[in-house]
């Protein structure tokens, strides 16, 4: 097992150092434009020892906990190593760290130009590995079930105790059907337990109830994922769930990340878990990331239970460096959405699947799916449930006739039409690649009257692409069509690809291709077509959603066939959007040639 | 009556859609053959076939009928279903316009016109991974059973080089296969107008001569390299049809397309100056190429077998020192049991290569390459052989692949910006006139796949490690040796390029560009 993991996380440092390299030899304006860089930084203010910046609203792959260099733009890795601590680009402000690790002197730098660094974790990461490859010391550590646990041989069978605990802990929680099966297949599992939440069925709700079941019995939990971001949901979750973690410690190791609010709900941020933090047989929640779980391991193990969220990200080494320092684990996630960004992927080594789908494959029918969204209508719903989940999910009876509020009135009612859940505006448009002016200006158009004309808050709304060339066009018109844009009426909107927006909802979804050219999305298909964004793209919508695409989009030919069958999908969303009026009466297809 | 459409006429309409058009309408007098190597492609591949038949379908059952009589054949091969027979081997399925002959059928159980049973579909490839184009022949028999037997196959299935079944889901792809049916039909039928497109795609078509000569007569836009298909269309709706009226854009012009955003600046300049170069018949520098200074360098020709993901069989080493002093060597493997040694062998002339002056992206003398070296194929290499980590990790972060860099910084008066393209205007070595894709519009996809512009190493391995005749293997050696002066030669001609930006710095209609640095 160590070597072909060894050889991944080998293979993707060197992808990651050559990329960067390559990165860096490349004029300022092609970094930013790539969303690996961002320029015209200004201090503004000095909050303790972070920096805060203006930046321009570029969108950007840059995300808080990256690490990177604060140059002049030209000598990169002669800059100041930083770390970011929050990126708010309809802000446009930046708060920067010095890096831990790097001494640096002097005060923080005016401005400049922001890079992607290096940092590279992977011997830390095989390290915190080696107990698990060497049999003996796994066994010791209580560790042995992780190797079981990927090859496929966990025990998934309920401990008979806790799952009688576990029925009557269920009784009280107003949890649905599907919730409670998973709930209590992960409070009673022996080793292991799959718990698959597709959009909106309330997944982080039933890791924060696992997790309170596991405190009410003075266990040791430990939650991790790969995200601050998502460790502090669940955190978040059981504070303000946990009548029940009254009087249990919840720690949060890292960087104070959304600090004043996890203070704000009792939740205490470390650096590192002091020996003996609290008492035996005293519960207590512990939230790391799957990196930072590796040094956790040192100051405090073994964990009762490892709950590892969003785990259709994480990578298998990096979900197993979590599970080494537990004795059971509950695997929350899905691997229908986004999966693990990898350095030199594509290759087709399984090794670069998520820990999700991994498991799925091997443990399949033992899953325990959740099946009720809480988020989607019943015509937003259908397309995902069809294509992704096997129509096994369907809306919860409170949601599914849900309609967007709007005013009377309005220029383009014929596409907000509230009883038509999803539409696809057709606009047609040539050889563009990666952003098209002609759909920026449908989607300013029609954010323009959602918010001025009915009234709809900006923060409920999301235009995603799948380009950031594309967002940044977007982003362009909208300023133009909103002359207020940069002020108070489309604060909160928000305008980025489906990897930013993973994770949360709106009441309103438009999402834009921004491409045209044939030969262009045929030879990127696999990447734009990927199944896992497609499908966050289109479940993050409550009421109404709007594609807005060249019939071009779903004429794309790949060649491989793993694209073509991606290619397939956008066919059938498209087909979907025929107004066959008995097949789908929800769904629409509005032809427009947009006149200004 | 309309010629019937044929499962190759699918096939070629994804690569070209042009192909259609001159299948149906075209004069065949003016198609020619296959060359030299995609001769001997083809040869393999029937080959392939053969050899697999003969293991795995001992007891299926060909129709017989006599030539070309498809309604017999059709007869024949159904009254071989209707028994029951466990597979038929290029049987005949016809309909009113269609005719195709499946290289596979294979029995299932489950209930169809013909009784308890009925039949799937499968070709016999000889590529290392499917690809759409066979997918869709595939589904062009599916439809033609779903007809015949009553009842569409469940899946289609193609067996690739490597001898194992790749399976794909039929239901989920026919819109796709029926889109692109209609399309043809269409082309047929009622003569919708397709435009050629000197692509890649033309090295290995019959009609290259005769797209190559008009495209040269019209002037058309495919000539310039980087204008694909969309780009040609857009350009074409707002008037610029050639390659004159593109490199006589005027600035004001280029700024009234922008302006009605049809294309950028950013785009229309490159664009403009890439037409210039094929008008004039002399390249141009679009950027400075990165290219480390001459004289020290390893240039390396590999070649490896497109059907298998392992290794190489040819390595062709050229080492130039600080001092200018020279040293050759050619590593290559007749058998794949060899190829192992010969990658170790390889990593080990690397380590014992000069260090070099230390450079930002050199931990040594850089390597050269013109794609043979691409990250991709180095770590398939390495991860089926192992070698020395840290050459390996030179070969693989510090390899500079001089066609890209063409590509990327000089606009080259040829329809491709390949090695064999920049020969035949730089007049240098290797303009030999023979290899793939010589005289022949856009060979370099082609000669990618195959072993490199300059050889079909790939093909003449394969001929010599079946004859064991000696000829082939000192066309390989040869070829590669030519490649390898190339490579040096364009190197050269790379650095003097930078050397000339650089004095007079590269400018983009945005402002002055520095390497690093804000304008
Ligand atoms: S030669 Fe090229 S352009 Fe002409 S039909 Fe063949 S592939 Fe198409």
């Amino acid at each position: 097992m160590r070597e072909p993991i060894v050889r991944f996380l080998e293979r993707g440092r060197r992808a990651e150092r050559r990329d960067l390299r390559d990165l860096h030899l490349k004029p300022v304006e092609e970094r930013v434009a790539d969303g690996s860089a961002i320029a015209g930084l200004r201090r503004i203010e000095q909050r303790g020892d972070a920096a805060v910046y203006r930046i321009p609203g570029t969108a950007t792959k840059l995300r808080p906990g990256d690490a990177c260099w604060l140059s002049s733009g030209a000598e990169i890795t002669s800059g100041r190593p930083v770390e970011i601590e929050e990126i708010d680009l309809g802000a446009g402000v930046l708060v920067l760290r010095p890096d831990r690790f790097a001494d640096a002197s002097g005060p923080p730098p005016e401005g400049g130009v922001l890079d992607r660094r290096n940092l590279d974790l992977t011997d830390h990461l095989v390290r915190g590995l080696e107990p698990i490859f060497d049999d003996e010391r796994g066994r010791l550590a209580g560790a042995d079930w992780v190797r079981r646990a990927v090859e496929g041989e966990a025990e998934l069978g309920p401990r008979n105790d806790r799952l009688a605990r576990a029925k009557e802990a269920v009784e009280a929680d107003a949890l649905t059907e599907s919730q409670r099966e998973a709930f209590s297949a992960a409070v009673a599992a022996r080793e292991l337990a799959l718990v698959q939440g597709p959009p909106g069925t309330g997944k982080t709700r039933v890791a924060a109830a696992v997790v309170l079941e596991a405190l009410r019995h003075g266990e040791k939990v430990l939650v991790s994922a790969l995200t601050h971001r998502a460790i502090n949901n669940v955190l978040a979750a059981v504070a303000t769930l946990g009548e029940k973690s009254r009087g249990h410690r919840v720690f949060k190791i890292g960087r104070p990340h959304q600090g004043a609010e996890l203070r704000a709900l009792g939740i205490e941020s470390r650096t590192r878990l002091q020996k003996g933090a609290v008492l035996p047989g005293e519960g207590m929640v512990v939230g790391a990331t799957t990196f930072g779980a590796v040094k956790l391991r040192r100051d405090y193990s073994p964990f009762d239970l490892v709950l590892l969220d969003e785990a259709g990200q994480v990578p298998i080494p990096h979900a197993m460096s979590a599970f080494a320092g537990g004795l059971r684990g509950v695997v929350v996630g899905d691997h229908r959405q986004l999966g693990p960004v990898v350095a030199g992927g594509g290759t087709g080594d399984p090794m670069e699947r998520s820990i999700f789908e991994h498991l799925a494959e091997r443990y399949r029918g033992r899953i325990h799916l959740l099946r009720e969204s809480w988020r989607m209508n019943a015509g937003i719903c259908r397309f995902s449930s069809r294509f992704f989940y096997e129509d096994a999910v369907v809306p919860h009876k409170s949601a599914a006739d849900r309609r967007l509020q709007l005013d009377e009135g309005g220029q383009y009612r014929a596409i907000l039409d509230p009883e038509k859940a999803s539409v696809w505006v057709a606009v047609d448009h040539l050889a563009r690649r990666n952003h098209s002016r002609e759909e920026a200006r449908v989607v300013a158009a029609l954010v323009r009257e959602l918010v001025s004309h009915h009234g709809v808050p900006p923060a409920e709304i999301a235009v995603v692409s799948p380009f950031r060339a594309h967002a940044g066009a977007v982003s362009h018109e909208l300023a133009r069509a909103i002359p207020e844009a940069a002020g108070a009426l489309i604060e909160g909107l928000v305008v980025d690809t489906a990897e930013r927006i993973q994770g949360q909802e709106r009441e309103v979804v438009l999402y834009t291709f921004g491409s045209s050219d044939r030969d262009y999305l045929s030879r990127n298909a696999e990447f734009l077509f990927d199944p896992g964004r497609l499908n966050v793209a289109l479940t993050r919508a409550r009421t109404k959603r709007i594609i807005i695409g060249s019939p071009e989009v779903a004429r794309a030919r790949p060649r491989k066939l793993e694209a073509l069958r991606r290619a397939a999908l956008v066919q059938a969303l498209w087909s979907e959007h025929i107004p066959i009026e008995q097949a789908t009466p929800e769904c629409d297809t509005i032809r427009v040639r947009w006149e200004e | 009556m309309n010629p019937p459409i044929t499962a190759t006429h699918v096939y070629r309409y994804l690569l070209c859609e042009h192909t259609a058009t001159l299948a149906f309408h075209g004069d065949p007098a003016r198609s020619v053959a296959p060359h030299e190597g995609l001769r001997l492609l083809l040869e393999l591949g029937n080959r392939h076939e053969a050899s697999w038949v003969a293991e795995h379908c001992a007891d299926w059952a060909t129709p017989s009928y006599p030539e070309r009589d498809w309604a017999a054949g059709l007869a024949a091969t159904l009254d071989l279903m209707r028994s029951g027979v466990s597979g038929v081997l290029q049987g005949v399925l016809i309909d009113v316009d269609r005719v195709g002959k499946p290289d596979l059928l294979r029995r299932e159980e489950g209930p169809s016109d013909l009784g308890d049973h009925h039949y799937i579909a499968g070709d016999v490839k000889s590529s290392a991974e499917p690809h759409t184009e066979q997918v869709m022949q595939v589904l062009f028999y599916a439809r033609l059973l779903e007809l015949l037997q009553g009842r569409l196959p469940s899946y289609g299935y193609l067996i690739m080089a490597d001898g194992r079944e790749e399976r794909f889901d039929v239901t989920s792809l026919l819109p796709i296969f029926d889109e692109v049916l209609r399309e043809i039909r269409q082309i047929r039928d009622s003569g919708r107008q397709t435009k050629l497109h000197l692509s890649h795609q033309c090295g290995a078509c019959g009609w290259r001569v005769f797209c190559r000569d008009l495209a040269q007569e019209k002037k058309d836009l495919s000539l310039i390299p980087g204008v694909g298909r969309g780009t040609a269309d857009l350009l074409r709706q707002t008037g610029i049809a050639t390659v004159r009226d593109l490199a006589t854009l005027s600035l004001e012009q280029g700024r009234k397309l922008a302006e009605a955003e049809v294309l950028g600046i950013e785009v229309l300049g490159p664009l403009r100056r890439r037409a210039r170069a094929v008008e004039r018949g002399e390249p141009t520098i679009l950027s400075a190429p990165e290219v480390p200074p001459p004289p020290e360098g390893i240039y390396v020709v590999a070649s490896s077998d497109p059907r298998r993901n392992g290794g190489a069989f040819l390595y062709a080493i050229l080492e130039i020192d600080r001092s200018g002093k020279e040293r050759r060597e050619t590593l290559y493997a007749k058998t794949p049991a060899e190829e192992r040694e010969l990658w170790h062998r390889f990593l080990e002339r690397i380590t014992a290569s000069k260090k070099g002056n230390r450079r930002e992206r050199f931990s040594g003398i850089p390597i050269f390459h013109s794609g043979g070296l691409a990250p991709a194929t180095v770590e398939a290499i390495q991860s089926a052989h192992g070698g020395d980590p840290i050459a390996f990790e030179r070969v693989h972060d510090e390899g500079v692949d001089l066609s890209r860099m063409l590509l990327r910084s000089i606009a080259v008066p040829t329809p491709s910006a390949s090695l064999r393209a920049y020969t035949s205007f730089s007049g240098g070595v290797g303009a030999d006139g023979e290899g793939i894709g010589a005289g022949q519009p856009g060979g370099s996809g082609f000669e990618a796949r195959y072993g490199g512009p300059f050889g079909h190493y790939y093909p003449w391995h394969e001929r010599f490690t079946a004859t064991g005749d000696e000829a082939w293997r000192r066309k390989i050696l040869a070829a590669a040796e030519l490649e390898i002066e190339a490579l040096r030669s364009l190197r050269l001609r790379l650095h003097e390029a930078a050397k000339r930006a650089e004095r007079k710095p590269a400018t983009t209609t945005r402002g002055r560009r520095t390497r690093n640095g804000t304008r």
